[in-house]
């Protein structure tokens, strides 16, 4: 049976940890972020994004997701009821590999943020 | 005596039993009434007659619903997203009368058989109207109908586009239109405005006493940045100045006021809305600060409060009462129609900061409780839906709750939207109840010891009329002499556009119940 030179196997037992490390780091699962900033190019993003998850178009205050990784999405039928149940639909910022990500509730789907520059809290 | 079984056997399966039950009891009757003839020697028939029962030849909704061309996120709002073969007038109809007869909350009182909708000749939303509000008004002054692009119009929630205050008529000097609030993040604050100016202009036109909508709107249904030149008076009668203010997207803060009156006893909070997801945090850093400086009183302001989210109203009640007082009890059932009592479902008073809206950093952390056994509730026409909640359920767990000011509004419903073929319908579909099962009464919740709104104070200052009233009465156990006139507070708008389309939606609502509701739309 043919011996490795030990050096080669450090070697190769090297390069596949770091492979694993890389690996096991662009899978990471994304976490609660908010924005660092909020410029204008970034709430365009935002706000298209929103439209892409849900349909529709929603104006956002020109603070969401700098204090908190949520934004509660209501409609005017719910509201007009005055009784209200939980909201419907919870959009989320995550920070992730990729960079900033908007999700809607615990869909599978989000949209990248490139534009927008995040930061992680505290988990939910 | 099998197909006797056969027939109750498909009576209980059948997803519309009533309905099934008319033709299965026929067929019963076929079958069984010769051998009660036989044994009995003869006799004569128990006559059918008299009125159909409801539900007789209803078919399921599902027969007639529409159908949607595309399942892409926000469909639905437009009739090209419908197929049209399912969308006819004949389905629609039929679609409204089914689906009232299964989940309508008073489907027995409703003209349902009376009024057929294959020989009905006005509009499907008039069909609506006629089985609802015009066919049971005894009970029912609040269903609606609405486009489904209306209905569905998604806001951020605790967001408004519109100017930042808000204005109520002032029973005490002619029912002239003054600012009540103004919201802290909104536009009208840096304007400078405040409370109890009195609106004399808008763009030039008189407006103390009557807006027209055009004005209303340029107000609070406008695009941002939708400016107006606005007159008003510091003090009823004063010199009118003009101040100019811009329609703005901003983040409304439902809690207006939290402070320790002079006493150093007493706590007081205005919270003007149930509907933002950031009044959770700040009840529950207000009832911190009670609960700090020892507060062993308290007045509960909501003579705005149209509603809002039920949860955040049963964490209101907890910090009340606390959990000797509210563990293992209901702060409020909902309670379907007796077809759909599986869905009948009962709130806890909670306890602690939900994952419900977002504050998720928080979630979980034990809400702080003062305890009591009694309050005082700040209430007008304009407190309702889940204001009332928070006051029925208090009652229910013999809090004592003295109301000063005057009747809520008295919703005690709420409504499920159902959509078809691009409208959005909005039928009572359940109730709330209480502790004890009781109901806020379609009167409203009266006052105990009446008082106006007094606008030449600011809300909490100890000399406002409402507050004053409230004080006196809790110490003296005496209502006051009222020095102001009867009536209450009537709404035009509240800041917070889409909180306040709740107020306006319950309290014009029961003067003008078919064209009253205002959607909130947000500025494109």
């Amino acid at each position: 049976m043919k011996r490795f030179p030990a050096n080669l196997v450090v070697c190769l037992l090297g390069s596949a940890l770091i492979a694993g490390c890389a690996g096991a780091g662009s899978r990471l699962p994304p976490v609660p972020a908010v924005l660092v900033e909020s410029p204008q190019h970034c709430r365009a993003q935002l706000t298209d994004a929103v439209r892409e998850l849900t349909g529709k178009f929603v104006t956002l205050a020109a603070d969401a997701f700098t204090q908190n990784d949520s934004v509660v999405l209501s409609t005017a039928g719910q509201s007009a009821s005055g009784r209200m149940m939980p909201p419907t639909q919870i959009l989320r910022l995550e920070l992730a590999a990729q960079g900033c990500l908007l999700r809607l509730g615990d869909q599978d789907r989000a949209v990248v943020l490139p534009q927008c520059s995040c930061r992680a809290v505290a988990g939910r | 005596m099998n197909t006797f079984a056969h027939l109750l056997e498909d009576v209980v399966r059948s997803p519309n039993p009533r309905a099934l039950w008319g033709s299965a009891a026929a067929r019963f009757c076929a079958a069984i009434l010769p051998l009660l003839l036989a044994s009995c020697g003869g006799g004569g028939g128990s006559g059918g007659g008299g009125a159909p029962a409801v539900g007789v030849g209803i078919e399921p909704s599902a027969q007639f619903a529409g159908a949607l061309e595309s399942a892409a996120p926000g469909a639905g709002a437009l009739a090209s997203d419908w197929v049209g073969a399912t969308c006819t007038d004949g389905m629609q109809k039929n679609w409204v009368r089914s689906r009232l007869y299964e989940n309508y909350l008073f489907y027995r009182d409703a003209p349902l058989t009376s009024i057929d909708p294959n020989t009905y000749t006005n509009t499907v939303n008039n069909l609506f109207l006629d089985y609802t509000v015009r066919g049971v008004p005894a009970k029912d002054r609040f269903s609606f109908v609405r486009t489904q692009a209306e209905a569905d119009a998604l806001f951020q929630s605790g967001t408004a586009t519109n100017v930042g205050f808000t204005l109520k008529r002032d029973a005490n000097n002619g029912s002239i239109y003054r600012i009540a609030y103004v919201e802290p993040n909104g536009p009208a604050v840096a304007a400078g405005f405040a409370r109890g100016m009195v609106l004399a202009t808008i763009n030039g036109v008189a407006t103390s006493t009557s807006i027209p909508t055009a004005l209303s709107d340029k107000l609070y249904n406008s695009a941002a940045g939708t400016s107006s030149l606005i007159g008003v008076q510091d003090v009823v009668g004063g010199p009118v100045r003009t101040l100019t203010v811009a329609s703005a997207t901003y983040a409304t803060s439902p809690l207006i006021v939290d402070r320790v009156l002079p006493d150093a006893t007493t706590g007081y909070l205005a919270f003007n809305s149930f509907s933002t997801p950031v009044g959770e945090i700040q009840l529950a850093d207000a009832f911190k600060r009670f609960a700090a400086a020892g507060v062993t009183d308290l007045v509960v302001d909501l003579r705005y409060n149209g509603g809002g989210f039920i949860d955040i109203a049963s964490q209101l009640g907890y910090m009340v009462a606390g959990q000797a007082q509210s563990s293992g009890k209901i702060f409020e059932s909902l309670i379907f129609n007796d077809k759909r009592s599986a869905a009948n479902v009962s709130i806890a008073f909670n306890s602690t900061v939900t994952r419900l809206f977002g504050n998720n950093a928080r979630a979980g952390e034990p809400l702080s409780a003062l305890n009591l056994r009694r309050i005082s509730v700040l209430t007008t026409g304009s407190t309702c839906s889940a204001s009332e909640s928070f006051i029925n359920a208090l009652q229910g767990i013999d809090i004592d709750v003295l109301l000063v000011g005057s009747a809520t509004c008295g919703k005690p419903y709420g409504f499920i939207q159902a959509n078809n073929c691009a409208l959005a319908f909005f039928g009572i579909e359940f109730e709330g109840r209480n502790n004890k099962g009781s109901v806020t009464p379609l009167t409203g919740v009266p006052a105990t010891c009446a008082a106006t709104d007094d606008f030449d104070h600011a809300l909490g200052d100890p000399a406002e009329r409402m507050l004053a009233t409230a004080v006196t009465y809790r110490l003296a156990g005496v209502c006051p002499a009222l020095a102001a006139a009867t009536s209450g507070t009537r709404s035009l708008h509240a800041a917070g556009a889409q909180n306040s389309s709740a107020v306006n939606a319950d309290v014009e609502f029961m003067t003008d119940p078919l064209n009253s509701i205002k959607l909130y739309r947000p500025a494109r």
